[in-house]
């Protein structure tokens, strides 16, 4: 019966349907896509025991492989090397950039012999084009050199970009950085025998793989929690419409509980479908996210679709979750009284109930609550009590909101605006349970974006930095400049004044200050420091800010003792300054007398005036080095602004599967209130309302909901995304007013699609056909 | 002259499923004339009263509305039409559960864009005695005030034609007299033409004029008629069934 009930009107299924099979695809996916990492991670485990740390030395290499056990120990050196490809830019992903000393075989050509030689992997190869006997740029340390491809390498199964170096350049570049073990050696003997600083090598990255499927999961379950929605509002819908068959049917003896049964019945069928539809489709996204975001860059670990895990997961979610949303609309289509088969008339409508409103505003009220009184963890209890208790006053919101619009909607679009207004708000809690769907998304994305712009507001105000210059160099993520840097640059016709900077730390033993290295003759022209006792000459010494000389107590002429990076200094206070905003240093030391190692992270360059963009192209070309970012005062700025947005985007990308089943819920919604409405439709056809205000009303009604939805979505999640911003001491809570607004026109766009199906069929309609229908 | 039936015929279907609703009527209707059609069910009564108002196409013949021949209409144009030139009264669900009993008396003019010319409105409303019920959604109406709002807004906009299917058919008698005075003043006093499909004698003795239809065809034609003359005419429709 249950078969026959759903086949019969399998297109009030249909939308559900879709909703609960992306939920159950979301789940599989990111089951799939996470075990697929996992295993990514764990392949690339060295299948040796490797030690890394600071002293790796060959008396340490030759102690270990002394140790019982071991076959051999043999010192590595490896970093952090970028290709150039033929493009000019850096070849792969940075941060699986890496260069290495040559050991093992090549496939092609031969091994490094000397400086001027390097072999790249195949898979490298065969992405750049290069081959043996090509001459490549190859940057490390920050400094770009050309080489001669000798050889080519089997490709990490990781992937990435791999080059090797002959083991005398190897350990010019790198210096010695690991010893990598052979034999079967008892690790906890291994451990006495090394110093302090150096430790056996585990593979920290194991937990990503955990930790990414933790994250999908979450999105997956607000999609599900979506889904749950919409079904639940299909079974209430279905019902409404099948009172009087489920009255029939109690009327000719039927109990409560075999109507019950029937529909719970017709839920796990959808449910079932759902899975068996989901699941493939979760292992065709997990499929694509494999070959698109796999670990490092390499071929992908192949998926196990059918382990016990994820199939599980997929009939939890498909069946147990669709016959849960059903239960509620299942136990309320079983009460319907007998007598109600004898009535006529449109199915009664469930105003909001008063329990659900008050329990909703209180629900509200704690949440906000807890949400602004300051303690992290309270948001996070806070946050979805607020959430479900403006869920539950969704229907109030939903009355009283239709009710504000129903005025304004009358005088722009006339009676079809009233027409719209009062088929929103006729069944409040359809409306509601419509809207709640898309607000779930919504709520999300603006808790998401409120804290990210804030963040990415603070990061654009740290980019004014205070100084002066009109250029900077600061190397890419993963990268470092070179040593020399600041004096190539300096070299160059256009530029003023050039300095770099180098973070550094004063150890005093008992405190620690921040010293920045700088160039002495040129940093007054590049910052407007302000000298308030002293003179700033920092070849004599050391200038320390007024906060600094505040906190240590330290004058001109104090000498500071400690030491930086391993070497021990003595500094004489030559001066104190006050610092513009922005410009965040403890003190300022001359760039020389820190240690070798410590490279700057920015240069500073001014230009002749008005030469900014000039000098940019000049260091660009100079430098001829794509891990070097130039860039002018306004750029900067911008791209800081601009950090997060591919994060943003990858959350709206996983949030956009919630809202799509949202959207799914409004076209459900439309579809079978416009069936309910038939005559209603017809009536107003006859009187002389034409096919295209039908159109019309539908769909500003549509629009109705979802912004209904939207709003109370956008402020539920604006309200959590600056209780968050506030718990974070020092950012500035940012309202990205233009995000919000491209919401709410996303939505509004969504509203207007949702309504052309249903409205295209109602328009169509013939006027006596849906006079005669029967109510 | 207000409208015209000219060799009307409405055949649904085809082929070996074909059935003739209407073959062939032709019938005038005189401005301010309340002409009640009656015939047996399924005798095309409902057919022929759609093809007049609009709402349906024939097959053959011609409908004319005021000079204008209704099958050179297009969709948008018949449905101005309709709204314009022609007052519907249904058997039931007459008004829109969310609008007032006042926005469903002016709705055909709200969705012409038109302002409520307030005295005939008013004028209306008060014939129909619905002037203090005007903020009552239809579920707080009687189905007798339902049916008096459904014949207020078919009058609101004063067509050239009011057409009612059974307009009394599913009320009581009170209620029901309270319709078809209503229907008999405003052809008498208002000269507003009435087309009423019913088959109740009663109902049809309030009319200036009976058509009688029999399997599509315009079998007699009674002016002036009284119950007991209309229900004798009816019964000569039933009798070859008796003798059968
Ligand atoms: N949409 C339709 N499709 C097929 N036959 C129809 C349709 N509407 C009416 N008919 C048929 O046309 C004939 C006349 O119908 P109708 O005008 O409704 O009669 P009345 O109103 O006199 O009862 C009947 O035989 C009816 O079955
Ligand atoms: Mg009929």
């Amino acid at each position: 019966m249950a078969v026959r009930a759903v086949v019969a009107q399998w297109s009030r299924f249909v939308l559900p349907l879709v909703g609960v099979v992306l939920g159950v695809a979301f789940v599989s996916g990111a089951l799939l896509y996470g075990a697929s990492v996992r295993a990514a991670l764990d392949r690339a485990q060295p299948s040796g025991i490797v030690i890394e740390g600071a002293a790796m030395t060959p008396a340490l290499a030759a102690r270990i492989a002394e140790a019982p056990g071991v076959q051999s120990a043999r010192l590595r050196s490896t970093g952090r090397a970028f290709l150039v490809g033929p493009d000019g830019g850096v070849v792969g992903p940075p941060e699986w950039a890496v260069g290495a000393d040559h050991v093992g075989d090549t496939v092609r050509g031969h091994a490094p012999g000397g400086p001027g030689e390097v072999v790249i992997d195949d898979q490298t190869a065969r992405r750049t084009g290069y081959d043996v006997g090509d001459v490549v740029r190859v940057i490390v340390g920050g400094v770009a050199r050309d080489a001669r491809v000798s050889g080519v390498v089997a490709a990490d199964p990781m992937g990435g970009t791999f080059m090797a170096f002959d083991p005398a350049t190897a350990h010019r570049l790198f210096g010695h950085t690991a010893i990598e073990v052979s034999g079967a050696p008892d690790t906890t003997a291994l451990v006495p025998l090394l110093p302090e600083d150096a430790y056996i090598a585990s593979n920290a990255a194991a937990g990503d793989g955990e930790k990414l499927t933790a994250i999908l999961l979450g999105f997956a379950a607000v999609a599900v929690f979506v889904a749950v929605f919409t079904v639940a509002n299909t079974f209430t819908m279905l019902a409404a419409a099948r009172a009087r068959e489920h009255a029939l049917l109690r009327a000719v003896g039927a109990a409560r509980r075999q109507v019950m049964r029937g529909v719970l019945a017709e839920a796990a069928l959808l449910g079932a479908v759902a899975t068996v539809l989901g699941h493939p489709l979760g292992i065709a996204a997990a499929w694509a996210l494999n070959g698109l975001f796999g670990v490092g860059d390499g071929p992908p670990v192949p998926l196990r679709p059918f382990t016990p895990v994820p199939v599980v997961a997929a009939v939890a979610v498909g069946l147990g979750v669709t016959v849960a949303a059903a239960y509620l609309p299942a136990r309320r289509a079983a009460a319907v009284p007998p007598i109600a088969a004898l009535r006529t008339g449109l199915p009664p409508t469930t105003a909001s109930s008063r329990t659900r409103t008050v329990g909703g505003a209180a629900a509200t009220v704690l949440g906000s609550a807890l949400l602004f009184s300051g303690s992290q963890d309270l948001v996070y209890l806070g946050a979805p009590l607020l959430f479900l208790g403006l869920v539950a006053m969704v229907p109030l919101l939903a009355t009283a909101l239709t009710a504000l619009v129903r005025g304004p909607l009358t005088r722009i679009a006339g009676v079809r605006g009233t027409l719209a207004a009062e088929n929103t708000r006729r069944n409040p809690r359809r409306t509601a349970a419509t809207a709640s769907a898309l607000m779930t998304g919504l709520a999300i994305c603006a808790a998401v974006t409120v804290p990210i712009a804030s963040v990415a507001a603070k990061a654009q105000r740290d980019a004014e930095t205070g100084d002066a210059a009109d250029v900077r160099i600061t190397p890419m993520d993963f990268a470092t400049a070179a040593a020399d840097l600041p004096a190539r640059v300096a070299g160059l016709p256009g530029a003023r004044a050039v300095t770099p900077i180098v973070p550094a730390v004063l150890d005093l033993g008992d405190d620690r200050v921040g010293v920045t290295g700088v160039d002495p003759t040129t940093i007054a022209r590049l910052v407007p420091i302000r000298v308030t006792d002293g003179t700033l000459d920092l070849r004599r010494g050391m200038a320390v800010s007024t906060e600094t000389a505040a906190d240590t107590g330290w004058r001109v002429g104090s000498v500071a003792s400690g030491d930086v990076a391993g070497a021990v200094v003595s500094l004489p206070v030559v001066a104190v300054y006050d610092a513009p905003d922005g410009f965040h240093h403890d003190a300022l030391v001359d760039a020389a007398v820190l240690p070798e190692d410590r490279t700057p992270t920015t240069v500073l360059v001014q230009a002749e005036p008005g030469q900014a963009d000039a000098l940019k192209r000049e260091i660009t070309a100079a430098l001829d080095n794509p891990t070097m970012l130039v860039r002018t005062r306004a750029e900067h700025r911008d791209a800081e602004g601009a950090r997060f947005d591919p994060f943003l985007n990858i959350l709206y990308a996983l949030l956009s599967i919630s809202v799509l089943i949202g959207a799914l819920g409004v076209v459900n919604t439309m579809t079978m209130s416009t069936i309910e409405r038939t005559r209603e439709i017809g009536l107003l056809r006859a009187i002389g309302l034409g096919r295209r205000d039908v159109v019309t009303v539908l769909r500003l009604e549509s629009v109705l909901i979802a912004l209904l939805g939207t709003l109370t979505g956008l402020v539920a999640g604006g309200v959590v995304g600056v209780a968050v911003v506030l718990t974070q001491g020092g950012l500035p809570v940012v309202i990205p007013w233009g995000r919000l607004a491209g919401f709410v026109a996303v939505t509004t766009v969504i509203g207007l699609l949702a309504a052309q199906w249903p409205a295209r069929r109602a328009a169509r309609t013939h006027v006596l056909t849906a006079i005669g229908a029967s109510e | 002259m207000v409208a015209e039936a000219v060799a009307l015929g409405k055949v649904y279907g085809d082929g070996e499923n074909a059935v003739v609703a209407l073959s062939g009527v032709s019938a005038v209707f005189r401005r301010g004339e309340f002409t009640a059609v009656m015939g047996p069910s399924g005798s095309g009564k409902s057919t022929l009263m759609h093809c007049l108002a609009g709402l349906d196409a024939p097959t053959s013949g011609t409908a004319r509305l005021g000079g204008t021949d209704l099958g050179a209409l297009s969709d948008d144009a018949l449905t101005a039409l309709r709204r314009e030139r022609v007052g519907f009264v249904f058997q039931s669900f007459n008004l829109l559960p969310t609008l007032t009993a006042w926005e469903n008396i002016t709705l055909p003019l709200a969705l012409a864009g038109r302002r409520p010319d307030s005295a005939w409105t008013e004028q209306v409303i008060a014939a129909v005695g619905l002037g203090d019920r005007l903020d009552h959604r239809p579920a707080q109406l009687s189905g007798g005030q339902q049916q008096r709002g459904a014949c207020a807004r078919a009058l609101v906009t004063r067509p050239e034609i009011v057409v009612a299917d059974e307009p009394t058919g599913n009320l009581d008698s009170r209620s029901g007299a309270r319709i078809l005075e209503l229907l008999r003043r405003c052809a008498r006093e208002w000269e507003q033409t009435v087309l009423m499909v019913t088959h109740d004698p009663i109902a049809a003795g309030y009319a200036d004029r009976v058509l009688f239809l029999a399997d599509g065809a315009l079998v007699d034609e009674m002016p002036e008629p009284t119950p007991e003359r209309v229900l004798d005419r009816m019964r000569r429709f039933d009798s070859p069934a008796v003798g059968r």
